[in-house]
């Protein structure tokens, strides 16, 4: 299973539109976790909701297991599962329901649904909150319910974006412990963060993304050798700096900072 | 496909169903606001007849012409004589100098128009006048050994020729598909909009579509939810002034503003013919077109707006030009001519009026549900082709 995504378009076309995504190119494999880093507007969003086929690309083509995302868009529907955090659930519905819901409009049976509802209940330790209104539940659960109703139909692929943004340490560790799990599995699944340590623990290869474009590529090693840093925020202020992103590098600055010393976290671009 | 939107159907049903101020906004308080509306009416306008008849009015009689006319005028309502001529605080009755009972001659009512108290007792005033007028009149024909019938050369009887289940519903047939239509629409509208274009707003639109669901069929869904929605808003209505309107016919006298019924005759008319079951079944479907049109119109509109201010304001000017359709067409006749057919909205208020006047013919009726599901259908195609582009998922 795989996720291959190439797309190119200029900087602004006659209409005036500016093109989010100038030159991004990218595979996935299963059984990896390929990871997008990238400060707030780099297009990791855009990137993945081309490939969840929500938003379509004028240029370049985006295929999930050989499947065109244009031309095969319900097809490649049934392969992924997509998980944003900004998608949110029916509030009036509980996590039973939804997961009811999800299930038949991808199509599967009472049975299946009953047993996924039930693995995923356990698989995510929903139980104390599987009949409660979704508006009712806790930010961990409610992120547990989106996780599950983008699993209901077992993806092949799945596609996260930003999946532990405003989380608490617990519910974090909850998506980390699926992340694994899931790639220990075999599955493909392509993550979008801009946590560094998110990205070094979790991630077989990293893509790193600036101003709509994929400007590094490899496993941590790879990037940490070839650009001659000990770890991935050096790497990524490397990049920064090189492509004027940072105050004093000779560009706008665009807000980047290096702030590894000043963040809580102590690694978010 | 209509699988698929009826999974739709049912999670927007549970969604919304489940919200209990949304169904208590939305489908409980009309069933309440309108008796309690009409009921409040009633009350006020009862109350202000009742004072009104009970009041001892000030009156000033000029040249009275005695006894005889003071009984009338007694029998008209309550009064003491202590008030001085053109006086704001009641009404004079003035006769011509030196009138005598029985003379011919120009009576003058004085009383102050600004107050409501004061047209009343003019008002009775006149009354008492006007009888007067018809004994003093009896009495001189009955001197020249005449009747106050043999001055009547010609007596009109007006036999109306409408179909039995028809007589008596003019009114209903005026008044009751306007506000069913405005009923339907404004009944859909939050609704509608809390279901698409709020959808954006809560972020909850990308989880549909990144599922194997067709988008005509998340169209279709939403649409046929807001048709259900629409006329269970609009049923709330129309049996809370059903509801309204007996409560006021039992309680209230005819005087007092009540003895209405009206709406009871969209079934039974005022003869209490029933309306003909090939008209009710006409009526039913131009209703479930109406909300069909309503809806659909709605949820594109709504799908097509980045959040819900938007949508409301692409949604009222539709809201305020059925209103002004509805209000143009009101006192015209079902016409005959198809082309007002064509136009929705229009031809549904035409198909409801000639449903209860029992006035209508086969290719007006035809032609207005073609036209009405030919829209329906381009609304949903045109809801459908939204959610295929990205537009749908712009919030700003």
């Amino acid at each position: 299973m795989s996720v291959f995504a190439r797309r190119r378009s200029g900087e602004e076309d006659d209409a005036g539109r500016v093109h989010v995504l100038k030159d991004v190119s990218f595979s996935a494999r299963p059984g990896e976790i390929y990871g997008l880093l990238g400060p707030n507007g780099a297009g990791k969003t855009t990137t993945l909701r081309c490939v969840a086929t929500l938003l379509k690309g004028d240029r370049g083509d985006i295929r999930v297991n050989g499947l065109d995302v244009l031309d095969d868009a319900r097809a490649v529907r049934s392969l992924i599962g997509f998980l944003t955090g900004d998608m949110k659930m029916a509030g009036n519905l509980t996590p039973r329901e939804l997961m009811d819901f999800f299930g038949r409009l991808n199509h599967l049976d009472n049975d299946t649904i009953a047993r996924r509802t039930g693995e995923l209940a356990a698989y995510l330790d929903m139980h104390d909150c599987l009949d409660t209104r979704v508006d009712k539940c806790s930010t961990g659960q409610k992120q547990k319910t989106s996780i599950a109703v983008s699993l209901i139909h077992d993806p092949d692929v799945i596609l996260f974006d930003e999946p532990t943004n405003g989380l608490d340490i617990l519910a974090v560790q909850t998506v980390v412990n699926f992340l694994r799990d899931y790639r220990a599995r075999g599955r493909t699944v392509v993550l979008s963060t801009h946590i560094m340590s998110e990205a070094e623990s979790l991630c077989d290869r990293i893509g790193i993304m600036i101003e709509g474009r994929i400007v590094a590529e490899g496993t941590l090693n790879e990037l940490k050798e070839n650009w001659h840093q000990s770890d991935l925020g050096g790497v990524f202020f490397t990049i920064a700096r090189e492509k004027g992103l940072l105050p004093g590098s000779g560009g706008q600055g665009r807000g980047i900072t290096d702030g590894r010393d000043r963040n809580a976290g102590g690694d978010h671009v | 496909m209509f699988k698929d939107a009826l999974i739709l159907f049912r999670k927007e049903a549970g969604n919304v169903f489940r919200d209990r101020r949304v169904v208590f906004a939305n489908y409980i308080l009309p069933l309440l606001l309108m008796p309690g509306i009409f009921g409040v009416i009633g009350f006020i306008m009862k109350a202000q007849f009742d004072s009104r008849a009970g009041t001892v009015y000030r009156i000033c009689l000029v040249n009275s012409p005695g006894e005889r006319f003071e009984t009338v005028l007694r029998a008209e309502l309550k009064y003491r004589q202590d008030l001085e001529r053109a006086s704001t605080e009641g009404v004079t009755i003035e006769f011509p100098d030196g009138y005598r009972d029985g003379m011919p001659g120009r009576v003058r009512l004085l009383a102050d128009s600004t107050r409501q108290d004061m047209k009343y007792a003019a008002e009775r005033a006149r009354s008492a006048v006007d009888a007067y007028n018809r004994i003093i009149t009896a009495k001189r024909l009955l001197a020249a050994g005449l009747s106050e019938s043999d001055l009547i050369a010609l007596t009109v009887e007006r036999v109306d020729v409408a179909a039995a289940n028809a007589r008596g519903s003019d009114f209903v047939a005026t008044m009751l598909p306007f506000f069913i239509l405005l009923m339907v629409f404004g009944g859909a509208m939050n609704i509608g909009m809390a279901i698409t274009a709020g959808e954006k707003d809560k972020g909850t639109l990308a989880s549909l579509l990144v599922n194997q669901v067709s988008r005509s069929s998340i169209a279709i869904g939403k649409s046929l939810f807001l048709v259900v929605s629409s006329l269970i808003s609009a049923s709330a209505n129309v049996l809370g002034i059903v509801v309204a309107t007996v409560f006021m016919s039992l309680y209230f006298s005819p005087e007092a503003g009540g003895g209405g019924g009206e709406p009871m005759s969209v079934v039974m008319n005022s003869t209490g013919a029933l309306m003909e079951p090939a008209n009710l079944v006409v009526f039913v479907m131009s209703l479930l077109c109406a909300s069909g049109l309503a809806a659909s119109i709605i949820v594109f509109l709504g799908t097509m707006a980045r959040n819900i201010k938007e949508a409301s304001g692409y949604i009222m000017p539709v809201y305020f030009l059925i209103m002004v359709a509805g209000m143009a067409t009101m006192q015209m006749d079902t016409s005959r001519n198809l082309a007002f057919f064509l136009i929705p909205f229009v031809n549904t208020i035409f198909v409801m009026k000639g449903s209860i006047v029992a006035s209508l013919s086969l290719p007006a009726v035809l032609t207005a549900f073609a036209i009405n599901l030919a829209c329906i259908a381009l609304f949903v195609w045109l809801t459908a082709r939204e959610f295929n582009s990205e537009r749908v998922l712009y919030t700003e």
